[in-house]
This record gives C-alpha cells, structure tokens and sequence, in this order.
C-alpha cells in the first residue's frame, strides 16, 4: 500500500490550528487598531493655502480671543472662518511692523484681498454627512471648552484633528455630563465655567494643571450645571436626522 | 411580451395564498370605501399583489431580463478601473471664506428669511417668505403678513423654488443666425443691435407700427408703468395681455353687471351655503388659498356645541361638475353633470329659486325666455330643496360659476347672487386691471391674421409661450414661424424660445427686483433672494431697456443713500430729496460713480430692476400715499421690503349694484344644450398640476398624484366606469367589474375628435364623473423644457378654441395600442384594515358629538374613555398598553385605548415636549401642499414614471383619496385623508429592525437613523400605515434622467454610451451624473441627502424641533413655546388641517385638537398608539334632499343622527362590546333593533381583516402575560 500521505503532513492540523489563530488575533487586532476614527482622523494635518494660519502665534502668543476670528461661534451652528477683511484688518500693508508681518507669509492675504477672492482654507474637522450641523452655539453656551473637542489648540503652528470626533466619544462627554447631573460624577471632567469657556491659558493652566480647583470653581461649574437643566441628549435623534 | 421578474421581496415567498372570497366591503358595515376600482372589486389576483411589502413592483428588480442585468453588471466592472476609486481617506474639503464683504447681517449655518412675493399668472400674488441659507433659497414659506397668505402657501408657490434650479433653463442669449444657425451671444450684443436699426430703432419713425408684445397677465405697477413707457415710444405698436388660462365670460359677465371688467373676492367665511357650479375656487382662483380658508371656514367643529350651548352649526357646499375638483370634493352635495347640462341645470336652480326669494321681474323673463331643451331630465327635487336651502339663507350664501360656462350663465349667476343678498357679505369686487380684462385670446387670434398678412415684423414674447399653449384658432406656431424678427424671454426653454430669432434667458421671480398687486389690492414687493445665477433680464428691465427709459435720478438718489448708509452718515430731507452738506460725491470722492462713461463705452447701459422698482414707487407712493419727501420714501421702502408688502394698502372691496336689466339681456341669450351621448361627448379642458404647463418642467409637480386620479407624469383623458363600459374602453375583458391592477395600470389608446381636430391620448377612468364627459388636462406633452417636461403627457391644446374650457359632440375611437400609467391610488394601501377612515353626519354629531363613554375591557377589566369618534371603532378591543419589548421611555401602563399620551408621571413621556400631530379630514381640500412642501424640506428626491410606477415613490406624506358607496360610477362622498408616518408609541417597526436603525426617542419620535439602516426593509413591512419609503436606488444624489456621467463616458470611449439599461436608475450609481452644482444649490443643508438602500420616513421635521430646543434655550427659556415650531406640512397647509405641538401643554393647539370628538387613532385597535391622530369628516347634508331621494338616500336620511352602536352587528361574534355603555349614553336604546344592513356608513370595516387583526389582537394579549408590570391592574 502506498502512501498518500507523507508523515510530515501530520503536523499540518496543528500548523493550522496555530496560524489559523494567530492570523485570527491578528486581524482583530489590525481591524481594532486601523479601523477606526482613532486611527484615521486624529492627526490629520493637511497643508494650508499660503503660509497657513499660526494658530500658535495669533490665540498662544498674542492671546487673542477665539471669538475674534471665530464671531459667531455663540450664536451659530457653525463657528465661522473669518472673511479675508478679518486679516486685512491688522495685516494692511504698514500698519503693523515689519517683523510682525513678513510680506512673504502674509502675500497670499493681501493678493486674496486686492483679487476680492477667498481663501480656500482646508478643513479639519468634519462630521459625516448623516451627522446634521454639530452646533457649536449650544455647546459653547453649555460649558464646553474650545479644548475639549479641539485640543491644545493655542499651541499649534498647523491644526490637526486633537480628538477621534466618533459617536463614542461624544457619547463619553455627554453620558458624562448627564451623570453630573445626577451627582455621580464630577461636572469639572467635562465643563468649564462660562467666562473660561474660550480661555485656553486658563485651561492649560488651572483646568488641566490642578484638577481639583478652587471652591469658587465649584461653585461656577454649579451655576454651569444648574443652567444646563436638562439631560444632555443621548438619542439617535439629537444628531441624525 | 413574456415578463421575467426577479423577486427580491422575501415577503412573498411562501406566503399563503390569498385566494380567500372577496372582502363584500360594501356589506360589511354599511357603506363601503375605496380608493380604486381595483379595491373596489377586490379580485383575489389585486389582494395579493396588495399584499406585498412594497405595493405595485417596487421590489422586483429588473423589467428586463436576468441577461440584461447580467450585462450591465459585466459594464459596471469593465468600468470600475475607469471610474476614479476613492482613497482611503475622507476627500478634503475646502471652507471658503468671504473675501472683502460679509453680506449683510450674514451668520453662516443660520437661516434667514425675507419677504417676497411671487406674481401668479392671470394677476395676483402670493406674498411669500424665502428661506435662504448663505444666499440660497431653498424653501418657500408664506408669508404671515400677507393677507392672502397668512402664513400659507400654495402647490405653486411651494414648488416654484424647483424652477429656480433646474438645471435645463435657459442660460444664455442665443442669436438665430438666418445664415449660421444659432450663435452664442451676450446681453451687449442683443443690445447693440436692438438699439440699431435692424432692431428696434427703425420703429421709432412709424410709431411701432409692425411691432407687437405678447406678455403673460400680471398685476404688476412697475411693469404697467414700463409697459406705458414702451408705448409711449412706439404708440402704435399692439400690446397683447395673454394668459392661456384666463377667464374672458367672467369677465364679460362682470361688465355686464356692473358696468366695468370687476375681480371678485370671495368671503366664504361669511357664507353658509355655497353653490359651485364646475367652479374649482379653492384651487384654481388667484386667491384660492383665501377661497380654500374661507371655504373650510366653518366645515371642522371641535365640539358638538357652540359656546352658547347650540348645536353647532356648519356650512353646507353643494357642487354640480363634471370632472372631479379638489372644491367639489368636499362638497355636501355633489351631483355629476356634464358640462352641457350644466346651464340648464343653473336655469332651473335660477328659476326655483326665484319662486322662492320673488325676484326681479326682468330676470323671471328672461328665465322664461330661456328654451328648454327636450329630453333632458334634471333631479328637479334635488334643485328644489337647494334652492329653498339658499333662499332661506338670504345675505349667507352663493353661486358661484366656472370659467366652462358662457356669459349667460354668469350673468344669472350674477343675477342669483344679487338675489340672495350675497354682494357685500359673501363676495366683493374691485374694478379690473386693463390687462386683465383684456381677451388674450381674441388678441392673439387677431395678431396671427395681421401676421398672415405681413403687418407684424416684430414679436416680442414676454414669459409667455403662445407657440405651445395659443388656442388653435390662432394656428400660432406656423404663424410665428413667418414673423422675421421674433424675440423671446423666458425662464425655461420654451417652445416658443425654441421657435425665436432672439432667444433671451429672463429671470425667476426668486432672483428679480420687481412689484405685484396682490388679488385685494395689497402692494406687494418681489425682492431678489439670489443674484441672477444666469445674468439673466426681467421683464421690467428689458421693457425698460427698448423704451429708452433712463432712470438717472433715482440712480443717483439710491447711490446716495447707499454711499450715506456705507459711511454712517444720516440723511437730511431738503426740499429736492435729500442733501448732506452739499453734494454727497463730495463729501465721499472715493464712492462717487465712475465717469466719462457716455461717449466713452459704446455697450448700452442697461437699466437695473432695482432703480425700476423704486422709481415707480417713488411716483406711488407721492400719489396713493401722499409720500413726498425721500426720507419717508426711504422709511416706507425699507419698511416694504422688510414686510413684503405695503401695509393696509389693500383697496376695499366694493359692493356695486348689478344691473339686472343687461344681465336679464344676456340670460335670454342661454341656450343650454341637450345631454351628451357616446357619440357626441363634452369635453372639459382643467389646469392639471402643471398648471398651464408652466411647471411642466417641474419634477415635483410632475410627481405630484393629480386631483382625483392620483396619476402622475401624465394627463390621460378621463372618463367615467360606466362611459368607459359603453365605449369599451375598459382595460381588460371590457368589464369594469373586472378590471384588475395589471391591466389597470395601462390605459387604452383612443383617438380623440374634437370640432375636426383630433389627438391620440390613452384613457383613465375615475369614479365621480359626469357620464359621457370627457375631462383634459392643460399643460402636458410639452415638446421643450429639459427632460422633464418633454414627452409627459401629451398636448391638449391642439385641441382647445379661444377661450374654451368645454367643448360638445366630441367623438372618441379606440385605436390600437395601451399605454402605461403611473398612478398612486393603489400604492401603499392600508390593505382595507378596519376604519382607517371615519366620517359621521353633522346631526349625530350634534347629539353624540360630546359624548364619552367608559369602556372596560373584558380581559383586562382596565377601564378607558372613549370618545365619539373611537366609539365608531373597534378600538375598544385594544388590549391595555402591555409590550412584551421594554420601552424604555413609556414607564407608566398607559391605559388608554386609542393611543393618547397618559404615561406615569415621571415616566420620560411625562415630560416635555412631547410632541404630536393631528390631522383634520374635515378641513383637508386634499389640494397637495403638504406633500410639495415636505419634498421641498426634506430633500426628497423625484424618482421618474417608471419608479413611480413600480411604487418606488418617495413622498413621505401622502394624501389618500377615499370614495364611499357601492356604485362605482357615482360615489356618494369623497374624503381625504393626508398620512405620514405617525410616530407609534409602540412602534412595529422598531422590534422588527435588526440593527436598531429605527428607534424611539424620548419625546415621542420614532427615529429613522440613516447610518445604521442596512435596508433590510423589516420595518416597511410591518409598519401597517404603509409610511416607510426606501431608496432602491440613488435618487437622491444623481439626476433624475442622467444617464453615464462625463468622467465615465470619456474613459471608455463612449462605447457604453447606448448600451444602458432602459432604466436610468440601473447603472451602477457610481458611473451615473451626479446633480449638477445648481440642483444641489437647492437642497436644505439641514437635512441628510439619503444614499442607495437607505430607509426614510416623515421625522416630524426634526430639524425644525431641534433648532426649535437649541434657540428656545439660548434664549433661557425653559420649552419651546407653542407656535415655536411648525412642521413643513402644517405650516403650508391653507386649510390648517395639519397641528403640530406639545402634547403635554394643555394650552397647545396639538393637546385641544386630541381632545375633540373627532378624534381618533388611525389603526388605533393594533395598539400602535400613534402621536399623530386624525380628526374625522363631518358632513352637513341636507335632510330635505335626501328625504326627497332615493332609496339610499332615504336610508341616510333615516339614520341621520343616530349613535352608531345603535346598530347591531351582522355577524355574531363580531358585536362591539360595549357592555358598560347602556349605563352612560343617552339615546342609544331606541335604536336597537334596528335593521341589520343599515346604511350607517360612518366607519368602515372590514369582516375578513377585522377576524385576522383580533388575531394580533389576541397575540398580544397572551404575550403580555410575560410583560406584566408589578403591581398590574388584575
């Protein structure tokens, strides 16, 4: 009698077995790592028309306000990119010194401006289609800070996505929240009092640096909860419609 | 051809056979209601197709065959490498910015609304609000100020921001070059040469001699006064007003009674009996959403009595018509008459009614003087008891007559309503604008004999389109065809554009300055939403442009504002208008207007609609208001523009006396005609949805289910069951008791003779109309206008005179061939459950209106209240509200039967918002604007004939038409009922859905969440509304008719190109156009644009509530206060059918509506408890006419006001149990005993089904054993 099968084959049951759950391992692995908003948005860092927008320099070093460029963050759905006159405004030819205003980073300002065109300006943080219109005016008003969803944003020279933007983890804040209001969990995880709400040197310092606060800090997240009053909401319907 | 079908729906696999008896719907419960023939014969073969998921093919996926499919998928793959293939990555967007100028009070992601207003054909306007994101409107609101509108709106003005958008408009000034063809050209080039001699310079010499405008009626100050101005210039050229729908024996009428051309406005809320004869006032009059308000004015009680303890009293509308109108549809009374009948039947009412009021002598002579045709027999017992039911109604009711019939008729009409008091309370007139007096047809037939005679070298056509809609008379085309220069200004690609030397692109309403008067007088401005997308001209421009008119004053008088304005700077009123420190180019050298323009720059200088406008207002408003100095010019304008109108400029109504000896004069001249027969037919010529063809090119109207036929795309003639018997026009065997659906869909082809003219067009037949009449519709089988236009329909107006709505002794003959209809009266079909539509007459409503009885259920000893209407149901066998699926939000035992919110307090239902909808059949005219205006809201997509077809329809509300009656030719009432999805507190669709992509949320919505839907379709399947819409293909995101889109057609060489499937929808979704820029412009950025395999319902307009929440708390307020929000629907509604709001504020219109009589939950006996309620249909007949009736009619007048339940039951077994009720009602008792097959008629129930519900029924009440709550009732 012949034989079929050489005795080498025998160790191929256990040669599957093995690779068959590695290979299992592994791509659950790659699909939890890869496959997902965590992996794919979070960093993304496209390049800005021109020499870009320092965000470092304009709301880190020169401390402007948010609300300066973004006006309508508190009373919109959306928070604004602001019209070249904007710019124009202190980077009119001459009316800043010329090391605060390098001709050649601030040249595709003044050409959009002399040409009335816009600047085509790349975005960075984007919900899916089937996500209608985040509002950012009922947020603001809610206690969230600017970095909270964006991150340290003071401190980039070229904004990248911070944060995932995945249901998840709005749920997180929002089931967060919603449990603050229930006194099981500490409403300063989430929220700032309202002047601090575009304060990002406040928030470095004091909200990330000493958690714990102050009792008039307290005391201000408090009245923050107290005029939120309702849950925040959890349902489909919030958000996809 | 053999039909091979992929059936896709999992549903009818294995399903039983339905091959049960037919359902005897008209001997179950008294009267039978039904939405078609088919349901009305109710073949086994009907049920089953009906009792698929989705109705009609919707499932099924390919007409062809498997090949086919198999072929197109081998293209889809060979494509695939050629199509772009998306990277990983999301694609990058760009933001861009504003540059220099942020517009105006501009936030971006905020809406704003201005006012505006849209000029209606034939005169008037709609005074409208435009909801415009960053510039884009994309939604058309009414107005609240406007005292047409009030806040609502039409299916015209709904559906016109479309126009706006589409994409085949004209978009450039062509030349028709005789030598080369068509050339490109600018507005310069038409400038310069209208400015030379070969263009209109050379008429200055004669005076305007040869030259001739056709422009469409408006009411318009600003285009009158540049209309003067124009002949002002040329004095002897001929202005023609046209309208192809205009009404010239009214207005004749009119003149002769009272001595001048009057518009009448009707105030039907003053009326409490109303006659219309073919008059379709709530639809198709100027201000028919005026008429529409007034009508139903008194048509919806709330309660049994009226404040002071009464009865409550309603109107009463009788309508005489041919064909089936949205007015007549509501009527009390309707008697089917053709249209040659008809004079004789008004001479017969005049005379009746004349015996009873006295009358002026000279009109009981002319009445006399009338002939009597022989041979024709009127229901003269119905004439009489109306006439005496007007009569005793002196100064409260009316006649009103249709444009269908001759002078005479309007005169007597005139003459009644004289008589009966009606001028002053019930209807006003004011003089008519010359335009509108004006006999357009007569005109145009005039101007196509001087063009025969080679006295006209110049045709103007002004948005209007007599190469297509002219009266045949005219033979317009192949004249127009000889006149040498002929220019054209439209919108859309006309036919008559098509046919002209200069083919000018004109303005949308949404996109020009310009000015309306409104039907009562209202001064009305049209303010730009958008700056003219195609750099098009309207109308007042270029009339301004060829009169020479310069406006340099008012130009420099707004440039001075402007300037003024821009610096801060106030403006001082000075004698001569107003002055700031001298001349303000001075005082702002950098803003002062260019010079060394004259002379320098050779282009003609255009003038802008802007200037136009307000010039013309500077000058009325010194002569109506008195306004002389600018500052209060400015004060009043901005005013103007910020209300859209000018307050209280309405002019008053007048109430002048008629001069009954002219009308006498003109009533001898009636000659009514003898009753139609199969050989000689009348013929009656209506608007169909396209109006008068103008929103041809319109998908959503084109996809809007017609007035009674619930077809679309198309304009069959129409035609009676028994007329289409007797000419064997029957689909089928020739039966229409066998009519089945697949035959039904098609229509036979005939052709048609009318006065020697003749036109093939396929059939439909429609309960409801007059015998041996045949009804057209206008504005079809255009042959321009983008794909949508072309080729729906076909061409009625190659067969309608001057002027004419009627035509007799037509003749109809079968010619080979059917033809495919689609029509939606089949389509989502609540499979004749049980009282889906209930309707009670106005006496039992007196009695019983109020009355509540306490109801225990045998199982569960859980009492509940019921009210009249749910008394009329089966819903008392609803078992409690026991789940066996936990609902998380519903923790209370919500005992009530029908679905009304009584959650535990505490529970998440009890607390607000929660909101709820009711919708009133009583006021509903089933006019379509609910249905226009969430397609406009919600971005629903147009899906085609051959989709429609197939039931793929996407419309989330639709407007189900219900005849009641066992004669299929005569129903003896119709209702309408509008349903969307009803948001169930226990939703079937939820626990069917496999991914939770349908869910409840806390205030009472059933979510639909896009993203998780993997289109099983479970959820269609078990929603018993039928209100669940899928997306078998992108309708959304790709053009209607796109075929390959560029990209592909280039990378394969075209070779695909003629080888697609027959359907559009089947290449690949990737490889198809997408809309274009344009079309996406139009779409509302608030609501999610839905892919391929994507489930859609109504979501109570969830974007309006949600912003609704977000602004109400931005604002520190604690809800959202009533009237806060209003969904798509509600707010278009004229009629206000449609309520929305919190359930839980007792304050709220939503909370009162519930709570009448009339209301109840549709289905409610399945225990879904819906938020939406309806509210059922009282009808007010006349007792007198029914006591003079026949034997049905006898029956109804027997049974008027008795309580339902008064009847008993037919099948043992099936009895109510209403146990408990004999200790509470009053005055049921005296009934029982009665017999069996009484004609109640006020609900409709269905034997068969009603055996299979109280299965599910059961089902449930088993199951909850399990569910139980702690501390339960037993």
């Amino acid at each position: 009698m012949s034989v079929r099968f050489p005795v080498w084959m025998n160790v191929l049951p256990t040669v599957g077995a093995v690779g068959g759950a590695l290979s299992l391992i592994a791509a659950v692995t790659i699909v939890t790592y890869y496959f997902t908003p965590k992996y794919w948005e979070v960093g993304y860092m496209p390049t800005q028309p021109g020499s870009g927008f320092s965000h470092q320099i304009h709301a880190g070093k020169l401390g402007m306000d948010c609300r300066y460029c973004h006006t309508h963050v508190e009373k919109s759905a959306e928070a604004n990119v602001p019209p070249v006159s904007t710019c124009m405004g202190c980077h009119t030819d001459g009316m800043l010194a010329p090391a605060y205003d390098p001709q050649e980073k601030v040249e595709f300002i003044r050409t959009a401006w002399a040409e009335d065109a816009s600047i085509p300006w790349e975005r960075i943080h984007k919900l899916p289609d089937y996500v209608r219109n985040f509002p950012h005016h009922i947020h603001v008003n809610a206690g969230v800070s600017c970095y909270s969803c964006h991150g340290q944003i003071e401190a980039m020279p070229v904004v990248y996505q911070a944060h995932n933007l995945s249901m998840a983890w709005c749920l997180d804040c929002h089931r967060g929240v919603g449990d603050a209001l229930e006194g099981h969990d500490n409403p300063a995880d989430y929220l700032v009092p309202h002047d601090k709400v575009v304060d990002l040197e406040w928030v470095e310092t004091v909200w990330l640096g000493d958690m714990a606060g102050t009792q008039a800090q307290t005391a201000s997240i408090q009245a923050v909860l107290e005029s939120i009053r309702r849950m925040p909401p959890e349902n489909c319907g919030a958000c996809h419609y | 051809m053999a039909e091979k079908t992929i059936d896709q729906c999992p549903s009818t696999r294995g399903k039983r056979e339905i091959d049960r008896a037919p359902r005897k719907l008209a001997q179950s419960s008294g009267r039978a209601v039904w939405r078609s023939m088919d349901e009305f014969v109710d073949k086994p073969e009907f049920r089953e197709w009906l009792g698929r998921e989705f109705p009609a093919r919707a499932s099924e996926l390919l007409e062809g065959s498997r090949r086919d499919f198999l072929k197109v998928m081998g293209a889809s793959l060979a494509l695939a490498g050629a199509a772009t293939i998306p990277g990983c990555r999301r694609p990058d967007h760009t933001i861009m910015s504003y540059s220099r100028e942020v517009p105006e009070d501009q936030v971006p992601g905020r809406a704003k609304y201005y006012a505006t207003a849209m000029p209606l054909p034939g005169g008037g306007a709609e005074g409208l609000l435009a909801e415009t994101h960053e510039g884009r409107p994309t939604k058309i609101e009414g107005n609240p100020l406007h005292p047409i509108n009030q806040g609502k709106s039409s299916v015209w003005s709904q559906a016109s921001v479309l126009d706006l958008y589409d994409p085949y408009r004209l978009m450039q000034v062509t030349y028709d070059n005789p030598a080369r063809g068509p050339l490109q050209a600018t507005w310069d080039d038409f400038g310069v040469w209208a400015r030379s001699n070969d263009g209109f310079a050379r008429y200055d010499a004669t005076g305007g001699r040869g030259l001739a405008f056709i422009a469409g009626k408006q009411t318009s100050s600003s285009r009158d006064a540049m209309r003067d101005a124009v002949l002002r210039r040329w004095p002897n050229a001929q202005w023609v007003a046209y309208e192809p729908l205009e009404n010239p024996s009214a207005v004749e009428a009119s003149r002769l009674a009272f001595g001048q051309p009057m518009t009448e406005e009707l105030r039907l809320e003053n009326a409490k009996r109303m006659m219309l004869v073919q008059r379709d006032a709530a639809y198709e009059d100027t201000d028919s959403l005026r008429v529409a308000r007034g009508m139903m004015a008194h048509r919806a009680p709330m309660y049994a009595k009226d404040e002071s303890g009464d009865p409550i009293d309603m109107s009463r509308i009788y309508a005489v018509e041919g064909s089936l109108t949205v007015s007549g549809g509501k009527a009390d009374h309707r008697m089917r008459l053709a249209p040659s009948l008809q004079p004789a039947f008004v001479v017969a009412l005049a005379k009746a009614l004349m015996q009873e009021l006295g009358g002026d002598a000279r009109i009981r002579a002319a009445l006399d003087a009338v002939p009597v045709p022989q041979g024709v027999t009127l229901n003269d017992a119905w004439i009489r008891e109306c006439a005496a039911d007007l009569a005793a109604h002196p100064n409260e009711s009316i006649v009103l007559v249709g444009p269908s019939l001759p002078v005479g008729v309007h005169a007597l009409a005139h003459a009644m309503n004289a008589a009966l008091g009606a001028i002053g309370p019930v209807v006003r007139y004011r003089p008519m604008p010359s335009d509108l007096a004006a006999n357009g047809h007569a005109a145009l037939v005039s101007l196509g004999e001087a063009i025969d005679a080679g006295r006209v070298s110049t045709v103007v056509c002004l948005n209007a389109n007599p190469v297509y809609d002219a009266p045949v008379e005219a033979n317009f085309a192949e004249r127009y065809a000889k006149v040498p220069t002929r220019v054209s200004l439209s919108v859309q690609d006309t036919e008559t554009a098509a046919a002209s030397t200069w083919r000018l692109h004109g303005t949308h309403y949404l996109e020009q300055w310009g000015d309306v008067v409104a039907h009562d007088g209202t001064l009305s401005v049209v303010q730009p939403m958008v700056a003219p997308i195609y750099f098009g001209k309207s109308e007042i421009e270029l009339l301004a442009f060829l009169a020479g008119e310069t406006f340099e004053e008012e130009e420099r008088l707004t440039h001075l504002e402007q300037t003024a304005r821009k610096h801060g700077a106030i403006v001082v009123d000075g004698q001569d208008g107003p002055t700031r420190m001298g001349n303000a180019d001075d005082v702002f050298p950098e803003d002062a207007p260019a010079e060394g323009g004259e002379g320098g720059s050779e282009l003609p200088q255009w003038p802008e609609g802007h200037t136009i406008v307000r010039s013309v207002w500077r000058r009325t408003m010194r002569d109506r208001f008195g306004v002389t100095s600018h500052g209060e010019f400015e004060k009043r304008w901005r005013r103007a523009l910020h209300d859209g109108l000018v307050a209280n400029s309405a002019t008053p109504g007048q109430t002048p006396t008629a001069n009954l000896a002219d009308l006498a004069d003109s009533i001898r001249t009636i000659r009514p005609g003898a009753a139609p027969s199969g050989e000689a037919l009348d013929v009656l010529f209506t608007p169909g949805r396209t109006l008068d063809g103008r929103f041809a090119s319109n998908g959503w109207m084109q996809e809007l289910p017609d007035i009674g036929t619930m077809t679309t795309w198309d304009n069959p003639a129409i035609i009676s069951p028994a007329t289409a018997q007797k000419l064997g026009l029957v689909p089928g065997d020739g039966n229409p008791k066998h009519v089945y659906l697949r035959e039904h869909t098609t229509g036979k082809m005939v052709r048609l003779n009318v006065g020697g003219r003749t036109l093939e067009l396929p059939v439909w037949i429609c309960p409801g109309l007059a015998d041996d009449t045949i009804v057209l519709r206008l504005g079809y089988g255009r042959t321009r206008g983008g794909p949508v236009a072309e080729g729906s329909g076909f061409d009625t107006y190659t067969l309608r005179e001057a002027g004419q709505y009627a035509a007799m002794g037509a003749q109809i003959e079968r010619v080979p061939g059917d033809y495919w209809i689609a029509s939606t009266q089949n389509h989502w079909s609540l499979e004749g459950r049980t009282e889906i539509v209930r309707r009670v007459e106005l006496p039992a409503w007196q009695k019983y209106g109020d009355l509540r009885i306490n109801w225990t259920d045998e199982y569960e000893l859980a009492t509940s209240e019921l009210n009249f209407a749910e008394q009329l149901g089966t819903v008392s066998h609803a078992p409690p509200n026991r789940s066996i699926y936990h609902n998380p939000y519903n923790k209370g035992t919500g005992e009530d039967a029908e679905g009304k919110g009584n959650a535990e307090p505490g529970s998440t239902y009890a607390q607000g918002p929660q909101w709820g909808m009711t919708i009133d059949m009583g006021s509903c005219i089933g006019c379509g604007v609910c249905t226009v205006a969430c397609q406009s809201e919600n971005n629903i997509p147009v899906v085609g004939k051959q989709e429609v077809a197939k039931g793929r329809e996407m419309t989330w509300i639709r407007v189900d038409r219900y005849f009641v009656g066992d004669d299929l030719n005569e129903p003896e009432e119709i209702l309408q009922q509008p349903v969307a999805c009803v948001h169930c507190e226990n939703a079937p669709c939820e626990v069917v859905c496999p991914v939770n992509a349908t869910v409840h949320g806390p205030e009472g919505h059933n979510y639909m969440v896009y993203n998780r839907c993997i289109g099983t379709r479970y959820c269609a399947n078990n929603c018993p509304y039928k209100v669940r819409r899928f997306n078998f293909f992108d309708y959304g995101t790709k053009q209607l008719d796109g075929g390959l889109n560029e990209e592909t057609s280039r990378a394969t060489g075209g070779v695909f190109d003629d080888k697609l499937p027959p359907n559009q929808h089947f290449i690949p979704p990737r490889l198809r156009a997408q809309l274009t820029e344009i079309e996406k412009m139009g779409k509302n950025p608030n609501v999610t644009i839905r892919s391929r395999g994507v489930m859609e319902k109504c979501t109570y307009c969830i974007q309006r509530t949600n912003n609704a929440k977000i602004e109400t708390k931005l604002k520190g307020l604690d809800g959202v206060p009533e009237g806060f929000v209003q969904t798509a629907c509600q707010q278009a509604c004229p009629t206000d059918a449609i309520v929305f709001g919190n359930i839980l504020d007792p304050q709220s219109k939503v909370s009162q509506t519930r709570e009448s009589g009339r209301s109840y939950a549709v289905l409610g006996y399945l225990n879904t408890r819906p938020r939406t309620t309806h509210l059922m249909t009282v009808h007010n007949p006349n007792p007198e006419i029914l006591k003079a009736g026949d034997q049905k009619d006898q029956d109804r007048y027997k049974y008027l006001d008795w309580h339902p339940h008064d009847v008993k039951w037919v099948k043992k077994g099936l009895e109510p149990h209403y146990q408990h009720m004999d200790e509470h009602g009053d005055g049921h008792g005296d009934g029982h005993g009665g017999e069996p097959h009484a004609r109640r008629g006020t609900s409709f129930i269905d034997l068969d089904r009603r055996d299979d519900d109280a299965g599910y029924a059961l089902s449930l009440k088993v199951l909850k054993a399990a569910a139980m709550p702690q501390g339960g009732l037993l």
